[in-house]
């Protein structure tokens, strides 16, 4: 019987199992957590989601980690030190550590996975990059490595503590193929037993965990299993967990938030997102935006803290620059330094740029309106703000018009750079994240949306990597932030505050500096 | 399928008994309003659709918005009678494609006969595999989405009803004795069609438009809460029950209101229908 | 009845032959070039050309076809450019919850339907033929994923009764409801007015008259023969019921092919509304031949179309 009617009755079957099982399954020591996005594999080292980058907090292990006041702290390695030049690094691991399949967690295991992560045959998104500058991987013996880099390298740190760094069992990913993106072999608390598409994920304990950070429990954790519930919908989202379905949703929908604060049975948490939770990019190499005062001009036409107040119900702050008042290298001054909500600067910007309003009140310029095109992805602030975006301007006689798109083919447009604007957000731990959006080597290949090619601002952003003087890499940053601002490659709109619902029957949870909840002590009422 | 039976023409009589029916009437005045509305949107609307009032959010019905304003500050009844006019349009260009496309097409099959009545008739059975909603999604996913792609998927989807009807009617108008006798007189296949076939067809053709139009509409509705239709900030109805999802808690006079008006707009156009199809169909007479 | 069945499984044969034809079409109809679309720019032309040989586009239209065809009926319906996963088992993975679904839609739809419509045509022309009846048009022109809201609204958020994202029995039923409700009102009215044309017949008047109980005239003679069309009509409910599950299961996050053909569309990901197409055409061809064979088992008056 050919395969999609095998599979037909399969699932057929599996559903009507699983229906009833599942139900029965919420069991006591169960946590399940409801989440928006679904994985596009659960390899760490072949994803571009932050889902998998959850998944992985619990499931796998990262060479380092931080602890709960951010500093760096044991993960697999448990001591780590640096050469005099900073080039060479030599990590010794705890001992006894195994993968989920029982096969030992050695130093050679780890050169694996990084070799494995730098492979070009891998197309690793994300992972590859965090360990660039890696030009070799040296075995000493069973628990001892020694990793060779390029050149010297600030977020080299920073970058193994990332969740898509953790280790994986690279034999098993050959073995396996594409299956291992959907069960990856790894070492963490609990491993993954299954991801029902669409429906959940499902992590079950690892009873031989043994080698936790020394700040929280080091053993095997008390919660049995772990469910990841996809549920698109934050309205859904929110519902669920007020009837119970759900112990945790993070982020929790910032409309739903009031009606839960004062209820005894959640904790709500929050904290200052990571990030610049939306912004518009615009693309330097399509008119208007090829024109720097037209870009600077849209900075003083838009007035950000609108949409603080009607987006996030004023649950957040408003952005001024590239970076969030959250992320270490933040320049405070860039909140007087840049472009400041003044609609008649931007008249007279325009107005140099060659637009001059006709009897209507729109701009035009030769004849020709200015209009241009935003592309959004399909969620519900980023549709609000556009949608907000759009009066302020058709208010100084700009027509920009609303295209939703879903997000990765937003992504992929914004790549090919046939775009005007678009409406973005990220997430990151700390401010290397220029690299990526800025540094020209990412044009059309990773967030170089704005196609900006400077050889001054790839200079900036390289200074910012080597150096290891943190005064130095702060005046760096500060620079960039400057720079950015000045070419106004960006409007930034808002960085929201992350809010992280629990059930009171949780205990035993930290909310870790990172933006994730650490659960290896925790248990369930 | 059993023979076929021409319907009436819409002659005079069948007009006067339609308005007994209740039920017709009813849809009819509703429709009525309904058209109004579209088509005096502007004059109604207390507000523009796309005006935000960042100090009105979310406002629950009051005298100053009866129906309520939404998350951006809108307001929810200027938006509902503004939509009434995309929804007018869709239904209209929609069923039209539908209709016209849908008539040729029957047409040319039953005069035509042999090779081509195979040919058209056996696309006609491929679009009919796949019920309205799927077909109307595959051409939304290689047009792309956006109200004008959503129409003309919604009308495409639509074709296949109304290719089989025609050519049905025009087949059993064919056979009749004076049809017949004027084709061995010489009368070519464009003077049947339009002396004979059209005069008889455009009964049915009524009726499936107008249930149609009420069809269109809610499958329009369907494809913009999909999000695969109206693109913000357009007042589409589905689009604007798409937006309430979130505040269904919070702001149910968001979801209320649209869905109440495609409920009542699509049971105004069905009852006409029904009414139509009652007056001219022969087995009701 | 045989050669009925030979006659109307080769006349599914062209039909078949359009739906692949239909589905193949789809990455060749789009804008633009689809190698391109699949690869985007992070591709360089070596990566492009590779693809399209790799992918057979180089090759003559009916020659890809016919590798399209060939592939398709041994279960391959190529690759999804998201996931990287084969999408025949994507479908497959998802394809239970929906039919679990459109099951119990089409359970409900019976069940209510026709029982409405009997009580209905019985009644006739009195308050409760009325008020069915006026039910029945509200529900066929309540939009689902309106009626889906409000069920949600007052049975999940208000009343608690029924769960939100859970699984299982219970959390198939707000769903079911809503999927069949439309249904359910197109049996309603169907099966009175298929019962009311059978009631008036003359055999029926007879029996009445001969003093035979109105329950057993209707049991006996009525339904059988009002049945026929109504069965037909089951089939083809089914049909779009399936299409229906598009919309509901967006409305509950179910995950099930209908919301898998919505996101595969806005993802653009051709591969797998490809598949999805071609999927859903062969089953509905299928139902389709299935009704048609019932159909004709039924009713012995039928023998050639």
């Amino acid at each position: 019987m050919p395969t999609p009617f095998r599979n037909f009755f399969r699932s057929l079957l599996a559903a009507l199992v699983f229906g009833s099982f599942a139900a029965a399954q919420s069991g006591q020591n169960t946590l399940t957590l409801a989440y928006g996005e679904e994985p596009d594999p659960l390899d760490p080292q072949r994803t571009s989601t932050a889902v998998t980058g959850l998944v992985m907090r619990y499931a796998g292990d990262t060479i380092l980690t931080k602890d709960l006041t951010g500093a760096y702290a044991d993960g697999l390695a448990e001591s780590w030190a640096a050469s005099e030049d900073g080039l060479t690094w030599t990590f010794r691991l705890k001992p006894d550590v195994t993968f989920h399949d029982g096969t030992p967690l050695d130093a050679s295991a780890v050169r694996d996975s990084i070799l494995r992560a730098l492979d070009p045959a891998t197309q690793s998104p994300i992972a590859g990059s965090l360990f660039a500058p890696v030009t070799d991987i040296e075995v000493v013996d069973a628990r001892t490595f020694r990793i060779q880099l390029e050149s010297s390298f600030a977020p080299f740190l920073d970058n193994l503590t990332d969740p898509r760094g953790a280790i994986v069992q690279a034999a098993a990913a050959v073995e396996l193929g594409a299956d291992f993106g959907r069960k990856p072999v790894m070492s963490g608390p609990w491993r993954v037993e299954a991801w029902e598409s669409g429906e959940r994920i499902v992590l079950v304990r690892n009873d031989d965990y043994a080698w936790g950070p020394s700040y929280t429990r080091t053993g095997a954790p008390r919660i049995e299993r772990i469910v990841f519930r996809i549920v698109p919908e934050a309205a859904t989202r929110a519902a669920a967990f007020e009837a119970g379905e759900a112990q945790v949703v993070m982020p929790f929908p910032v409309n739903d938030v009031p009606r839960f604060l004062d209820d005894a049975r959640f904790e709500m948490v929050s904290f200052l997102r990571k990030g610049i939770a939306r912004l518009m990019e615009m693309n330097v190499l399509v008119a208007p935006f090829d024109d720097v005062r037209v870009r600077r001009a849209m900075n003083h036409a838009i007035d950000a803290s609108v949409m603080v107040d009607v987006v996030l119900e004023g649950r957040g702050v408003q952005a001024y620059g590239v970076l969030p008042p959250s992320i270490w290298g933040y320049w405070e001054g860039i909140e007087d330094y840049a472009p400041s909500y003044d609609p008649d600067a931007a008249l007279a910007l325009l107005a140099e740029a060659g637009w001059t309003p006709d009897a209507s009140g729109t701009l035009r310029k030769d004849g020709a309106p200015l209009t241009f095109t935003l592309l959004s992805p399909p969620f519900d602030d980023a549709t609000r703000s556009a949608q907000i975006v759009q009066q302020q301007l058709a208010g100084i006689g700009v027509d920009m018009k609303i295209e939703t798109i879903e997000f990765g083919t937003l992504l992929e447009l914004a790549q090919e750079g046939t775009h005007q604007a678009n409406l973005i957000g990220y997430t990151y731990a700390n401010p290397d994240i220029v690299h990526l959006w800025f540094h020209s080597s990412n044009i059309g290949t990773g967030l170089a949306h704005s196609h900006f090619d400077s050889p001054e601002l790839d200079a900036l952003i390289e200074r910012s990597r080597v150096e290891t003087d943190e005064a130095v890499r702060l005046e760096a940053y500060a620079d960039i932030q400057r720079f950015v601002a000045d070419q106004a490659l960006w409007v930034p709109f808002y960085i929201n505050d992350n809010y992280i619902a629990t059930s009171a029957s949780l205990e035993g949870e930290q909310v870790h500096p990172d933006g994730f909840l650490l659960l290896n002590d925790a248990s369930l009422d | 399928m059993s023979a076929y039976e021409p319907m009436a023409n819409p002659a005079p009589r069948a007009w006067r008994r339609l308005w007994r029916k209740p039920g017709a009437v009813l849809g009819g005045a509703l429709v009525a309003a309904f058209t109004a509305l579209a088509l005096f949107a502007p004059v109604v609307a207390p507000y523009p659709p796309m005006e935000m009032d960042f100090r009105a959010v979310q406002q629950p019905p009051s005298l100053a918005h009866p129906f309520g304003t939404d998350d951006l500050g809108r307001d929810v009844f200027s938006r509902v009678a503004y939509g009434a006019r995309i929804s007018l349009q869709v239904g209209l260009i929609a069923v039209g494609i539908a209709a016209v496309i849908g008539t040729a097409m029957g047409l040319i099959a039953a005069l035509a006969g042999g090779w081509l009545d195979g040919v058209i008739m056996r696309s006609v059975d491929v679009m009919l595999a796949f019920p309205g909603i799927l077909l109307a999604l595959a051409v939304v996913a290689v047009l792309g989405p956006g109200l004008a792609n959503m129409m003309i998927a919604v009308g495409v989807s639509a074709i296949p009803v109304y290719a089989r009807t025609v050519r049905g009617t025009t087949l059993s108008v064919m056979e009749l004795d004076y049809v017949v006798a004027a084709r061995s007189l010489g009368a070519g296949h464009v003077r049947v069609a339009l002396q004979y076939v059209l005069p008889n067809v455009s009964a049915p053709i009524i009726v499936l438009a107008t249930i149609g139009i009420a069809t269109s509409i809610l499958s329009a509705a369907g494809l913009s809460y999909l999000g695969l239709g109206a693109q913000p900030p357009t007042p589409e109805w589905g689009s604007m029950l798409s937006d309430a999802r979130a505040y269904l808690r919070t702001g149910w006079w968001m979801a209320v209101f649209p869905g109440l008006a495609i409920m009542i707009v699509v049971m105004a156009f069905n009852l006409l229908g029904d009414g139509l199809r009652d007056v001219l169909d022969p087995r009701t007479r | 009845m045989i050669p009925f069945l030979l006659r109307r499984l080769v006349a599914a044969i062209p039909v078949l032959f359009g739906v692949s034809l239909l589905a193949f079409s789809m990455t060749h109809l789009t804008p633009g070039d689809p190698v391109k679309i699949m690869l985007g720019e992070r591709a360089t032309a070596e990566d492009v050309a590779r693809l399209r040989l790799e992918l057979g586009l180089d090759r003559p239209l009916p020659v890809q076809y016919l590798s399209f065809v060939s592939r398709a009926l041994r279960g391959d319906l190529g690759t999804s450019l998201r996931s990287g996963q084969p999408v025949a088992r994507e479908i497959g993975d998802r394809i239970g919850a929906t039919a679990t679904l459109t099951l119990a839609a089409m359970g409900i739809a019976i069940l209510v339907g026709v029982l409405l419509g009997t009580l209905a045509a019985i009644q006739r022309s009195s308050a409760v033929d009325a008020l069915i009846m006026m039910i029945a048009l509200v529900g066929i022109s309540m939009p689902t994923f309106w009626s889906g809201l409000l069920l949600i609204l007052l049975f999940s958020l208000t009343l608690g009764w029924f769960p939100i994202t859970d699984g299982g029995w219970s959390g198939l039923v707000l769903p079911a409801v809503t999927l069949g409700l439309p249904a359910a009102a197109v049996l309603a009215r169907l099966t009175r007015s298929a019962l009311q044309e059978v009631l008036n017949q003359d055999f029926v008047r007879t029996a009445h008259s001969k003093g035979v109980a109105a329950t057993a005239v209707v049991a006996r003679h009525a339904l059988r023969n009002a049945l026929i069309p109504v069965v037909t009509i089951i089939g083809l409910q089914f049909g779009n019921l399936m299409a229906g599950s598009v919309i509901v299961e967006s409305v509950f996050a179910r995950a099930g092919i209908g919301r898998f053909a919505v996101n595969a569309i806005m993802a653009r990901d051709l591969p797998q509304v490809q598949g999805i197409v071609l999927f859903a055409g062969v089953i509905y061809v299928v139902i389709n031949a299935l009704v048609d064979v019932v159909y004709a088992a039924i009713d012995p008056r039928i023998s050639v179309r």
